[in-house]
């Protein structure tokens, strides 16, 4: 209770200033008119309906949002202990919005009707995955955010893949999917209200379990507490504040986030106050990044949808907050997943007869009008097939390479140069000159993507720094970009013109418009990086046992941690600016390389490489022929392969060992 | 001396037909008239079936059905995939003497260029005005295909039609004054055609002003608030269909309060598509004719 003395008296002075400045900026009647209508008087005007049915509901509808974000938030991040938790980056919350976009494409009218279902159901299938992969221990950690972030990765990556069949016909969903908190009506303000209030109260009454489960998971038990039906319930409780937010406004990232983290730095301390704190806090959050957005809105030629202006102050709010938090106390050692302990002779041949097998189908079976056929191609048409080939070959093995340096310098299995933001900064610095250049992002040349890439390595270096290059300041970062990153291409997105088309394609990391010199330049460039990874190879022994292992063999962990991080980035970089952004395969390949036996640095190095190329030839290839003549990116087909391989994974029962 | 003749000979009737047409890079040379032409984007098959010719290949033509309609595009017509990254391979396969496209990037064109001969036009850009340089492309294309007469007698024609059309309105337009274009999208926006689009200029050309003015943009459209829609106080609002919008939004009370919706001012617009050729302008004019004399208004 002291502490709702020490919070009330500031947080309502902001919510007051707040509403005053979204009546400023939202209405032009005079502050006595508008005390009329609110005691009843019947409106006459269209400012008056103005005020009365989009002014006040936008306001109600930010604020109810934003505590039921600030709310899950809190329960997902109480749950599992874990500073890092919330609907974006567990991901329940891009579940959510998948499942209303297919829902939109397949069947509008039981998605209009039934949204709120549809949407629960794609959070819990979502954070279903993330936990399977992560396994329960492993949310209480880095492995749930990197995990969570994997899944937004796939997600993202079905939903584009929608979007470029689909054309941007479907325009409204883009300015719903960024986040769009205008209203028309009380309509949505009155359909979320009866549904967040019993949620509320529930959650109310998990403060004593929760604090049990402070105690760890044991003492809960010791207690007489049965730990899987109470976390069940909490999740759920989560779920639903998350389906039922982004059913009412589409996504809206890093308010969970932010929320509970401020919550705490006020000085909530037991379970309760933290999560009535949090949703407060989420509340007004939400009602500043939408003034935010309506001011924009007023001063750009397009509107500016809420989701991206919450990204915009969240991103550095987020690194701003927790970088003060985070401890250089990182005392994990890298575990391998589980797998045999050298290359059978058997996996040997098959990767051999892969290795043959694949490029041979990738340049010689063809899809065309008259179906499929096994032919050698005429001149012209291998012209255009061998650079596509040879690039996603190089590119997989480039991205394979990246994430091996990753993985053992992060000392964690989930860890991928896409994860963590390598490859958000050349996308970050392309699509950011074609939304404000207002041109199209196949304008821009590779040299502006090497320059993004290398602006986010010398954040991450010296942000590193101050953290001695702790894991999760580097996930933390990658986190923060890929959401604005997000947000921008929503943004692109909303506007709907034919440019934002072009980027989603760009985005999907393809081939297409690799040509034969830039083939051969990526080629030669991704076997240099192939020798400098296998110059690397004693520090990623070393780096990956542990800080004091290595420092007592006599690695310098100050030199060796930057030079190695430098080396995946400048990969990644590269890759991205031939290509775009790849994802999955930096996360796919070095794990498959270990499951298969190769469990030195050396053979994972070589074994990770080439699987990563030939799962991106792979992916090429279904992507030029599968729906031929329509063209999907390769880094979209290469997503949803590797999604599906965990999934696999999973069925087998192969879940990482903690 | 025999060797130059015969040489001069046989240039003869190439010379004849020799022609050279202006695009983005500057003069491109065309020994014969192309045959068998690749339309890369929807404004260019517009603007080649506006000159009565099929091209063989053409992106995304289903979806072409859905949304252009007008002029129809034949089911000869074969599809080269998506519009942003057409098929290389099956271009290739398709033989085509000419590709003709908008905007591409010079990697594009290159590649594009290792097939056959390309134009690429500038179409949409905030830097120029869009409806004179359609105009400008669809010329260039009726000399590139002989078709010259053909392209200024459908242009002479359609400028005496929108003048009929201007003419039959006027008594309506001098009570409206202004009017507004708009297609409406989910629940609370909607894009606003302004400066640069086929839609003003359409609303120019029958004597109306622009009621909800945007600035100058590469596509001449902007996507704002619905509650912006109030600012069209006086003439028409329309609204091009099909609606992209939920059907809640014409049950609010802020629909039913906007000024234009009260004093029935709001009507909708037959489908007709904002980045065709030079025909598009009119084609805009006959919708919004049809509409601003139909039973709605």
């Amino acid at each position: 209770m002291r502490l709702a003395l020490r919070i009330a008296p500031p947080a309502t002075a902001v919510l007051a200033a707040l509403v005053a400045g979204h009546l400023w900026v939202g209405s032009d009647l005079p502050p006595s008119r508008m005390a009329e209508l609110l005691i009843g008087s019947p409106p006459e005007t269209f400012e008056d309906i103005r005020f009365s049915h989009a002014t006040l509901p936008r306001m109600a509808l930010a604020l109810m949002t934003g505590l039921a974000l600030g709310l899950a938030g809190s329960l997902f991040q109480q749950v599992t202990q874990n500073l890092l938790a919330s609907p974006l980056t567990l991901g329940a919350a891009s579940g959510a919005w998948l499942a209303m976009v297919a829902g939109t494409l397949i069947a509008p009218t039981l998605a209009a009707e039934h949204g709120a279902w549809l949407s629960l159901l794609g959070a819990s299938l979502a954070f279903g995955l993330v936990v399977a992969i992560a396994g329960l221990r492993g949310l209480m950690g880095l492995h749930a955010v990197l995990a969570g972030m994997a899944v937004n990765l796939l997600l993202g990556a079905v939903a584009s893949a929608l979007l470029l069949l689909k054309s941007p016909y479907f325009g409204h969903l883009f300015v719903w999917g960024a986040g769009d908190l205008g209203q028309t009506g009380w309509d949505r303000t009155l359909w979320l209200l009866p549904r967040l209030l019993p949620v509320l109260a529930i959650a109310l009454l998990l403060g004593r379990g929760l604090a049990l489960l402070r105690t760890g998971a044991a003492g809960a038990e010791a207690r007489g507490m049965t730990l899987a039906p109470f976390l069940a319930i909490a999740v759920l409780l989560a779920l639903a504040l998350t389906a039922l937010s982004v059913t009412a406004v589409g996504m809206i990232g890093f308010v969970g986030l932010l929320a509970p983290n401020l919550a705490r730095l006020s000085g909530a301390r037991r379970p309760v106050e933290e999560l009535l704190a949090s949703a407060a806090l989420g509340g007004i959050l939400l009602l500043g990044a939408d003034l935010i957005a309506v001011i924009a809105s007023n001063a750009l030629p397009d509107m500016v949808p809420t989701g991206a202006a919450t990204a915009v102050l969240g991103a550095p709010a987020l690194i701003w907050l927790l970088g003060r938090r985070l401890g250089a106390q990182d005392h994990i050692r890298f575990e391998l997943p589980p797998g045999p302990a050298r290359l059978s002779r058997r996996t040997k041949f098959a990767v051999l007869l892969a290795a043959v097998a694949l490029p041979s189908v990738a340049f010689l079976v063809e899809q065309n009008p008259e179906g499929w056929s096994l032919t050698l191609p005429e001149a012209l048409i291998l012209e255009f097939r061998w650079p596509r080939v040879i690039a996603a070959a190089a590119a997989g093995l480039g991205m394979a390479l990246s994430g091996v340096i990753l993985q053992r310098l992060v000392r964690n299995p989930l860890a991928s140069p896409d994860i963590l933001g390598m490859s958000s900064g050349a996308t970050f610095a392309l699509v950011g000159a074609a939304v404000l250049g207002g041109g199209s992002v196949h304008d821009f040349s590779a040299g502006l993507a090497v320059a993004g890439s290398l602006c986010v390595l010398a954040m991450l270096l010296w942000f590193g720094r101050r953290h001695g290059h702790a894991p999760a300041a580097l996930a933390l970062i990658g986190i923060a970009l890929g959401a604005l990153l997000d947000a921008l291409v929503k943004f692109a997105l909303a506007a709907g013109s034919e440019d934002s088309f072009a980027i989603v394609g760009w985005l999907g990391g393809s081939t297409y418009r690799v040509g034969p010199e830039a083939a051969v330049a990526l080629a030669l460039s991704m076997l240099a990086a192939l020798a400098l990874t296998f110059a690397f190879r004693r520090w990623l022994t070393l780096l990956s046992a542990g800080d004091t292992v290595a420092a007592g063999r006599g690695l310098s962990l100050p030199l060796a941690r930057p030079a190695s991080m430098t080396l995946a980035a400048s990969i990644a970089a590269v890759v991205t600016a031939f290509l775009g952004p790849v994802s999955f395969v930096g996360l796919l390949a070095p794990h498959m390389a270990v499951m298969l036996g190769a469990r030195r640095v050396e053979t994972q190095i070589l074994l990770a490489g080439v699987l990563g190329a030939l799962l991106m030839t792979c992916s090429d290839w279904l992507g030029r022929m599968a729906l031929h003549p329509m063209q999907l990116p390769a880094g979209t087909i290469a997503a949803v392969l590797g999604g599906s391989y965990f999934v696999l994974l999973l069925a087998r029962g192969r879940i990482l060992q903690q | 001396m025999k060797y130059l003749r015969v040489l001069i000979l046989s240039l003869l009737p190439v010379a004849a037909e020799a022609v050279t047409i202006e695009d983005r890079r500057g003069p491109q040379d065309f020994q014969t008239i192309p045959q068998r032409v690749v339309a890369l984007d929807w404004t260019m098959a517009t603007q080649l079936l506006d000159l009565d010719l099929a091209p063989i290949g053409a992106p995304e033509i289903e979806l072409y059905r859905d949304w252009v309609r007008d002029p129809a595009m034949p089911a000869s017509v074969q599809e080269i995939g998506r519009r942003d990254a057409p098929d290389l391979e099956t271009l290739a396969r398709l033989r085509p003497d000419a590709i003709i496209g908008c905007d591409r990037s010079a990697d594009d064109v290159s590649s594009l260029e290792r097939i056959a001969p390309v134009l690429v036009f500038d179409c949409f850009s905030a830097r120029h005005d869009n409806i004179a340089e359609a105009r400008r492309i669809y010329l260039a294309l009726g000399a590139l295909f002989d078709r010259e007469r053909l392209a200024m007698e459908r242009l002479a024609t359609a400028e005496s039609e929108i003048a009929g059309h201007a003419a039959d309105i006027a008594p309506d337009v001098a009570q409206l004054g202004t009017a507004a274009v708009v297609r409406l999208n989910g629940d609370a926006t909607a894009w606003v055609y302004g400066s640069n689009s086929f839609a003003e200029a359409a609303l120019e050309s029958l004597g109306l002003s622009n009621t909800l003015p945007q600035a100058a943009s590469r596509w001449g459209v902007a996507l704002r608030p619905v509650e912006e829609l109030a600012s069209a106080d006086r003439g028409a609002l329309l609204a091009i269909l099909p609606h992209q919008a939920d059907p809640a939004l014409f049950e609010s009370p802020l629909w039913r309060f906007l000024p234009a919706v009260r004093d029935a001012r709001y009507l909708e617009v037959d489908p007709v598509w904002s980045y065709g050729g030079a025909l598009a302008l009119l084609r805009h004019v006959r919708a919004f004719h049809a509409a601003l004399s139909g039973p709605g208004a």
